[in-house]
């Protein structure tokens, strides 16, 4: 199938069909059905196209979809180098490795601590299905077709359950694929007192990687969250996530995506409980005719549960971005805070920002706010530096970081990673040559 | 050290300098005064090469070289300083970072070597002391919220770090009081070198009590119409620039 032709949701029903006899847990007869129900689901669904309101601003995904097909690159790690260190060394980290889609490596390599189970899909399968069962089964209802298909066609996922410890230990996880499909699944808990750093990274260099991410914290746990979104020319990078915050349970995201592709991030958090506080930080630098979509939805259900979102994007050529903003707080979450924010600059005429902040509020007792800019390089600025000996290319970066610099700073979730400045400097780079 | 000929600048198609004439020796300091809307800052900005002043006629020789020719940073590289009128503020970039980024461009284009950093903070501590402002101020974002006359003393410490040879100072008084009028005259006269040149364009004379020119120019109407000794300066103050004006006129 070349990259010209129109991938409809059929190529993958018509994959799974022959396909669904070597997945994992074809053997069990709840997952094939499952499977099964996801199939023929996404089959009357179809994919994404602009005319759902969620996709309106992204569309002709059925154009830049390749190749139907599962990719082999061989479950060997391509000694993929991130560019970023490990932060702490006295801390207990985990590296996982993805190659198109599946963990790299022996799932038995994968460590279990006491406070700490790290399990592949299959291992969770033959262990414990029971802990699998519920997330998929939720799938198999969802109406999103990215969920659906992720169902039909998984062939791995990560399943870590932590549990509580002094040590807040650091999992890095990375995932590579040159081409193809590459459904991946990460499926998280917290137990109560547990407290993690969760860097993923997702460097696709072309075809389609499919994510899907679903964490639970328990009352009074601490989540940060990196995703550092690859570089792909012409990857098409699909992540949804879920996450529910129990009491106190406190968790912090940084996004970044400076790739030439597509990349649409869905988050989607309850807090459920009081003291529950989120904090979304994203930066996109894109060029060329790169597409980068965050799309969040918060929900305060309980009193005195707080969020705050900043999302800074610079684009330059055709770039596109996209930033859906919501946040719904429930009737009875009184004295909660919700904050978005959403701060464009735009190096090109042709570049394009879509921004929809959107607030639903049910209660009178709370405080939101949000708030969208674009703009373009300040030419009084710039001639500043450039009077201070500054040239013009020096000027334009210093600007643009300084810029950037506020989504950064501000994110918890980079806290005790020394690549705050790194992951700017590296897109810098790369953008107005 | 600087010769401007027959000057005329246009912007959005108003002409503003018409016929602009001066020579600036090196080693000298001279004062440019003039009423509101004469040209000042426009003549400060075409020196420094900011973009959308139209250079209809007319040639700037620096050091004997096209001044007009060059990117504003060759300008700053070849030893060009201008003190803003009105400092842009630049949130997000800590004043150091830019001090130091700024003081090493110009170094490497002048072929010396970049401050270490221990020797740079070195400098900018006695410098920033010099001036009157605390080291506070250096971790603030550039300008940022910095009250008018703070800004004003940041130019000079930014002078004082690129060690220029040509310092236009464009109304670098206004928005001080006496004290720090005193600490930044003392700052500018304690660079006065035979190889750097100071035009301090101002509106009052107070300044020129304590940075005292070899010569004052009066720019009216686009051109310096007036050009004499301290003397000139006293009677401008005795008589305002109506008077001076109608008798150039
Ligand atoms: N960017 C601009 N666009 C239009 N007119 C300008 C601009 N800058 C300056 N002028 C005009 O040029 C004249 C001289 O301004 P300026 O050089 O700032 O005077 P001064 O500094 O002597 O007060 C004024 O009439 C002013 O309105
Ligand atoms: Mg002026």
């Amino acid at each position: 199938m070349s990259i010209q032709t129109m991938t409809t949701a059929k190529s993958f029903v018509d994959l799974y069909a022959a396909e669904k006899a070597r997945l994992p847990g074809a053997d069990l007869p709840w997952l094939a059905a499952l499977r099964e129900q996801a199939a023929a689901r996404l089959l009357e669904l179809g994919l994404p196209t602009a005319r759902m309101e969620q996709w309106r601003y992204t569309p002709a995904l059925a154009n830049r979809i390749g190749t139907v097909s599962f990719t082999e690159g061989g479950l060997e790690a391509i000694g993929g180098h991130t560019g970023l260190e490990l932060g702490d060394s006295t801390r207990i980290s985990t590296r996982i490795a993805w190659q198109d889609g599946r963990i790299a490596g022996p799932a038995a390599a994968l460590p279990a601590l006491p406070f700490l189970k790290i399990r592949s899909l299959e291992t969770l399968l033959a262990e414990d299905p029971d802990l699998a069962h519920p997330a998929l089964a939720a799938d198999a209802e969802s109406e999103s077709a990215m969920a659906l298909l992720n169902l039909a066609l998984l062939r791995d996922a990560l399943f870590v359950e932590l549990g509580e410890t002094e040590a807040r230990p650091l999992l890095w996880s990375r995932q590579e694929a040159s081409g193809g499909l590459a459904n991946t699944r990460l499926q998280m808990t917290l137990q109560t007192g547990a407290a993690a750093t969760l860097v993923e990274e997702i460097d696709s260099r072309a075809g389609l990687s499919n994510r899907r991410t679903t964490i639970a914290l328990a009352d009074g746990t601490s989540l940060r969250h990196v995703i550092l979104l690859g570089e792909g020319q012409d990857a098409t990078d699909l992540g949804e996530m879920q996450l529910r915050l129990g009491r106190d349970a406190r968790y912090s995201v940084f996004l970044r995506y400076g790739g030439s592709g597509l990349a649409r991030q869905a988050i989607d958090i309850d807090l459920t409980a009081p003291g529950a506080e989120a904090q979304i930080n994203g930066l996109y630098l894109l060029g060329g005719r790169a597409h980068g979509d965050l799309t969040s939805h918060i929900r305060h259900q309980a009193p005195g549960t707080s969020s705050t979102t900043l999302f800074k994007g610079v684009l330059d050529d055709r770039a596109r971005q996209v930033f859906r903003g919501k946040i719904t707080v429930e009737a009875g979450a009184a004295r909660s805070d919700g904050r978005m924010s959403n701060k464009t600059l735009l190096l090109s005429d042709k570049a394009e920002i879509d921004s929809k902040p959107e607030l639903m509020i049910f209660h009178d007792e709370v405080q939101c706010a949000h708030g969208a800019t674009s703009g373009k390089l300040d030419e009084q600025a710039l001639f500043y530096l450039r009077s201070r000996g500054l040239p013009l290319e020096e000027a334009r970066k210093l600007l643009i970081r300084s810029f950037l610099s506020e989504a950064a700073e501000g994110a918890e979730a980079l806290r005790d990673l020394p690549v705050g400045d790194l992951l700017i400097d590296k897109q810098l780079q790369r953008l107005g040559q | 050290m600087l010769e401007i000929e027959n000057l005329q600048v246009a912007v959005e198609g108003k002409e503003i300098l018409k016929g602009l004439s001066l020579k600036l020796p090196a080693g000298e300091v001279h004062a440019i005064m003039g009423p509101n809307g004469s040209g000042k800052s426009t003549l400060s900005y075409v020196l420094a090469g900011r973009d959308g002043y139209e250079v209809t006629q007319g040639r700037v020789l620096f050091k004997g070289e096209d001044l007009l020719e060059m990117e504003p940073e060759k300008r700053a590289a070849a030893g060009v300083f201008l003190a803003f009128q009105y400092p842009v503020e630049i949130p997000g970039v800590a004043n150091t970072t830019f001090l130091k980024e700024a003081a090493n461009a110009v170094r490497m284009a002048r072929g010396e070597e970049p401050h270490d950093a221990l020797r740079f903070v070195k400098l900018l501590r006695a410098k920033t002391k010099e001036l009157g402002m605390s080291d506070e101020m250096l971790k603030r974002p550039v300008n940022s919220g910095f009250s008018g006359g703070e800004k004003k003393r940041n130019e000079m410490l930014q002078m004082a770090m690129l060690e220029p040879s040509l310092a236009i100072l464009d109304e670098t008084d206004s928005g001080l009081d006496i004290d720090a009028l005193k600490t930044v005259s003392d700052a500018v006269n304690a660079m006065r070198a035979e190889n750097r040149t100071f035009l301090v364009i101002t509106h009052y004379q107070r300044l020129l009590n304590h940075i005292v020119p070899d010569q004052i120019h009066v720019l009216a109407g686009g051109r310096i119409v007036r050009s004499g000794g301290q003397e000139l300066a006293a009677e401008l103050e005795a008589r305002g620039y109506a008077d001076i004006l109608s008798a150039a006129a």
